[in-house]
């Protein structure tokens, strides 16, 4: 069953787009600035009539250009997430939790407060004004305001842009788990967000949809650029081996990966998780047995390099292995490359440090 | 020539000195009539002068006529303000300008406008006197007066105040099931409510203050049109002391406005 149907054009900001999310799903909305994701947002908040379109949400027509319907807003059960707040600044926090559920007239509106307070951990905020909150406490509440009134779908409009990195990455956790199960679209710039929180990617550039499919296929092999360039990060998927001291190690194919520890609390062994490094933070070496290179890096992958390629600062190196393991690049100097004499089919081992491998929990 | 050192471990913007002059100079063309004012006060019988019957009924009218005229402008400001700065209706522009026409517009024009209007042979006042209603040279014409003329300020400061906030909050609480009327009272209205303060107190002194449009639509009849603008400029004929001591009653009063409206500003 669809859950959410959009299809959409508005002249004005050269968009044309047509997508879909199922029932449950959280879909990541990505693309460029001016690509036209904020603008499928307003049209699914009703907050924009579209020039022609059809929003349907479960067995409701929202919008129906043809029609001439038009759901306004407060009736769409449509939550928003956006980058600012926008708490309410006269209201203290619990009265902005609790505005949703009163105003959708709920019976259980006060239990409903207390628990969605409870949820996003701000019993202890509840008789604060918003103005005496840090900006990641305001969004926690934010969110704990968005669904408390039960939207049936979630939009989210760059949610953690504005946040300091580790209180996103606390927010984006609390994301994860609030989020389970709830039909969801997200608009974001951030490879994170989608690790964490996407099942499924859509990519808008000049206004249209030029890329749609599981997020760790659409990351693993990006075909617009805009994916490209935000998956640039080596992204390994992969599942959690062990967990110790800081530490995360992660089987990747036929490799074990030790990164850092990034994720949540929940997760055990056996989980979903992905390591992530930054192709300059991989280091090639002669592979000739089955020894690796001594040094201090804890990393040391058997890889059989796929192609070289030039880039402004040096070489890329691609490389694999057999038994299901993921493309990696690396990126090296030219010298360095030709020191090697590296050629598609050489084997070589790659070499990270632990330190250089953020391991994150993603979606499968 | 030594550079002195002005305050210290403050970020601040560097002035040409000469600039200094004609500020001045504006200063003092502000300030120095008021403490002449001072200068010629009767002070041994300004308490007689101030609470003499025809004073008395003069100040008492003004305050009474202000306080409504400022309600209605509240009444009819605010949804006004509201629909100027969030309407979406074609020629809004045009509108808006014409409303606040009253702002520039010299008061006297302004009262042989509302004649025209609410006269007894006016457009609408012809209508008012076949049911035996006489706007025009009475108390409510001194309201409708009062209210013509202080209604801009409100409108302007309160629409100014709407654009800064932004819609925001209004999206925000649309989104959360939030009817227009519920958002309304319960995020539009009360975010308004300093800008409102301010607006009100504003129109109030315009109307304390009023003169012209007063004087040509309502006349100046004791206790009935005559406030106490048309008081001051009656008694500046015949007993100037009288004036002058009125005159002091109003400088305290504007001035009260003004600490009452910045002091609220300089909290938010």
């Amino acid at each position: 069953m669809t859950e959410v149907r959009v299809r959409a054009t508005v002249e004005a900001r050269g968009l044309d787009v047509d997508l879909q999310v199922a029932n449950g799903e959280t879909v990541a909305l990505l693309g460029a600035n001016g690509a036209g994701k904020s603008t499928v947002l307003s049209v699914i908040a009703g907050l924009l009539t579209p020039d022609t379109g059809r929003v349907e949400l479960g067995t409701r027509v929202l919008t129906d250009t043809d029609a001439r319907v038009q759901v306004p807003t407060h009736k769409r059960r449509v939550g928003l997430l956006a980058q600012e707040p926008a708490l309410f600044p006269h209201l203290s926090v619990r009265d902005n939790v609790a505005f949703g559920p009163t105003s959708r007239r709920m019976k259980d509106a006060r239990a409903r407060t207390e628990q969605w307070l409870a949820a996003v951990d701000a019993v202890h905020l509840a008789g604060r004004k918003p103005g005496q909150l840090s900006g990641g406490q305001q969004q926690r509440v934010a969110l704990a305001r968005a669904l408390a009134g039960e939207p049936e779908l979630m939009l989210l409009d760059e949610p953690l842009a504005a946040l300091d990195v580790s209180v996103a990455e606390d927010l984006r956790h609390l994301l994860a788990r609030r989020l389970e199960g709830r039909t969801t679209v997200i608009v974001t710039h951030d490879l994170l967000d989608v690790l964490t929180l996407a099942d499924r990617v859509i990519t808008l550039d000049g206004g249209g949809v030029v890329e749609d499919g599981p997020a760790h296929e659409v990351l693993a092999a990006p075909r617009s650029d805009f994916t490209a360039r935000l998956a640039g990060l080596n992204l390994l998927p992969g599942t959690l081996a062990e967990r110790a001291e800081g530490t995360a190690r992660v089987r990747v194919g036929p490799w074990t990966v030790t990164g850092t520890d990034r994720l949540a609390d929940q997760p055990g062994v056996g989980t979903a998780v992905a390591a992530l490094i930054q192709p300059a933070a991989l280091a090639i070496h002669h592979r000739t047995d089955d020894d690796p290179p001594g040094g201090s890096p804890r990393n040391a992958l058997p890889a059989r390099v796929i192609d070289l390629s030039a880039t402004p600062s040096g070489v890329r190196v691609r490389a694999t292995a057999d038994g299901d393991a993921p493309t990696v690049a690396a990126d090296i100097t030219a010298a360095a490359a030709a020191d090697l004499g590296l050629a598609p089919g050489a084997d070589i081992w790659l070499t990270v440090k632990a330190q250089e491998v953020a391991v994150h929990p993603a979606r499968r | 020539m030594a550079t002195t050192i002005g305050r210290t471990g403050r970020e601040r913007a560097q002035l040409p000195g000469w600039i200094l002059v004609p500020a001045i100079i504006g200063a003092l063309l502000v300030l120095l009539p008021l403490v002449a004012i001072l200068f010629r006060v009767d002070w041994a019988n300004w308490w007689p002068l101030v609470t003499s019957p025809a004073s008395l009924d003069a100040l008492w009218l003004t305050l009474r006529t202000a306080g409504i005229s400022t309600v209605a402008c509240i009444l009819l400001g605010v949804p006004m303000a509201i629909v100027l700065a969030r309407g979406t209706m074609p020629g809004r522009r045009l509108i808006r300008s014409l409303v606040l026409l009253p702002l520039v517009l010299p008061p006297v024009v302004g009262g042989l406008a509302l004649l025209m209007a609410f006269g007894r042979f006016g457009l609408i006042g012809q209508y008012f006197e076949l049911v035996g209603i006489r706007i025009a040279f009475s108390t409510t014409a001194v309201i409708i007066a009062q209210t013509f003329v202080a209604l801009p300020f409100l409108v302007v400061s309160l629409e100014g105040a709407l654009r800064t906030a932004g819609t925001r909050y209004e999206v925000a609480a649309a989104t959360l099931g939030a009817s227009p009327t519920r958002t309304l009272w319960r995020v539009t209205l009360p975010l308004l409510g300093p800008g409102l303060a301010a607006g009100a107190v504003l129109s109030f002194a315009r109307a304390v203050g009023e003169f012209g449009a007063t004087l040509t639509f309502a006349g100046s009849l004791q206790g009935r049109t005559r406030t106490l603008p048309l008081e001051i400029y009656l008694q500046r004929e015949s007993d100037p002391d009288a004036a002058v001591a009125l005159a002091l009653v109003l400088v305290v009063i504007s001035a009260l406005v003004m600490a009452l409206v910045h002091g609220r500003t300089q909290h938010d």
